[in-house]
């Protein structure tokens, strides 16, 4: 089940665990310089507010409705990240894991590779057992290029740049709850966090993508729990479809924070 | 007990069986921690209730929901028990008043995110 609570997206899955929730965010945050050096992770600046694509199904693309999930506003050029977390149980103290893949236009932020929900044999997938944060598209050397918005069509965008449309935009997550029998193994051991990343005006739509940006410098951890933790057929995704925020008052009404 | 989770849990229990033995009656009511004689009586509908917790070790062997299974046994979860014991008015009107509401009605109260093609 995903839903949105007070600004933030909720993947929830009570029929694995009544607390088995992870909670994420979209923030915008300052855009690192491209100079070939690596930066620490950017400030935030604002948290961006999400919408429900079926509240707005009047005003938006045909092809919006059919992805169905959430839509939030960005400028062109503006940095952002996906902060991800997973709440500590209330009796164990330790926060419910999930294996989570990111992706934008429909390719890994993680791995680079086409988007592939149904397997685990590849590392495009983080590990998440805490707070977490998907900074923008994974490099090598566990360096991450910043996600930077840049409208779908002008031809900067990661997918653009990587292959033959057609072009999806956007944001891809699908999240994959620990299996419970896994969870029960883990009980009391206080899992590690590990820190995997990822990532990315004339124009012609509301479709923005993610293009790669500045470097950040990031830790990428291997997954501790093994392929056979996490519970496939459990899953809840979401494609989240990034507005170009002049055109947000139209799509719903509002001006964006 | 409720008898429709026993013939649920056999049908489900059978047809995990066919492809994979240990879900033969005795290795799954061993895995949950009851007898294989008391899983048998809960699958024939005999009186044999089952704890909340036995419920969603049974639902996670079988890899059902366990909201579905703790339906089936005509009780809800504890945690949600204690929400609802919170404040037990405004859940009661809540509830009663979405019964007949349609399904779309419901998702929509909680922002439910729809998943579409892509």
């Amino acid at each position: 089940m995903v839903f949105l609570e007070d600004g933030k997206l909720v993947f929830f899955f009570p029929s694995v665990h009544p607390q088995a929730r992870l909670e994420a965010s979209f923030v915008r945050a300052i855009k690192v310089p491209q100079d070939g050096r690596a930066y620490a992770q950017p400030v935030q600046k604002d948290c961006l507010p999400i919408a429900l694509v079926d509240d707005h199904a009047q005003r938006l693309p045909p092809a919006w409705i059919e992805h169905g999930g959430v839509m939030l506003p960005v400028e062109r050029s503006d940095a952002l990240y996906i902060c991800l977390e997973s709440v500590p149980i209330f009796d164990t103290g330790v926060a419910y894991p999930f294996a989570v893949k990111a992706g934008a236009g429909k390719i890994s932020a993680f791995s680079g590779e086409p988007w592939d929900e149904s397997r685990f044999d590849k590392p495009d997938y983080a590990v998440v057992t805490g707070r977490f944060w998907i900074d923008g598209f994974c490099g090598e050397d566990g360096k991450v290029s910043q996600f930077v918005a840049q409208p779908l069509g002008m031809g900067h965008t990661l997918e653009e740049k990587s292959r033959p449309g057609p072009y999806w935009g956007g944001i891809q997550i699908a999240v994959y709850p620990m299996r419970p029998q896994a969870w029960k193994e883990l009980a009391m051991f206080s899992a590690p966090r590990p820190h995997i990343v990822a990532e990315q005006q004339a124009h012609f739509g509301p479709d923005m993508g993610l293009a790669p940006g500045g470097t950040i410098s990031q830790n990428i951890a291997q997954d501790p729990f093994g392929s056979q933790a996490w519970d496939c057929l459990t899953k809840a995704r979401c494609f989240v479809h990034l507005a170009d925020a002049a055109q947000w008052e139209r799509l719903i009404g509002a001006t964006p924070c | 007990m409720n008898p429709v989770i026993g013939t649920y849990v056999r049908r489900k229990r059978l047809a995990l069986l066919e492809k994979d033995r240990r879900f033969s009656l005795r290795q799954v009511a061993m895995r949950i921690g009851i007898e294989p004689s008391y899983l048998s009586k809960v699958e024939r509908n005999e009186k044999a209730p089952l704890s909340e917790p036995k419920i969603l070790a049974l639902a996670d062997e079988l890899g059902e929901d366990r909201d579905v299974l703790m339906a089936l046994s005509g009780k809800v979860r504890s945690d949600l028990q204690e929400i609802i014991i919170k404040r037990p008015q405004l859940f009661a009107q809540l509830l009663s008043s979405l019964e007949s509401a349609p399904d779309k009605a419901v998702l929509k109260l909680i922002k439910s995110v729809r998943d579409g093609k892509w």
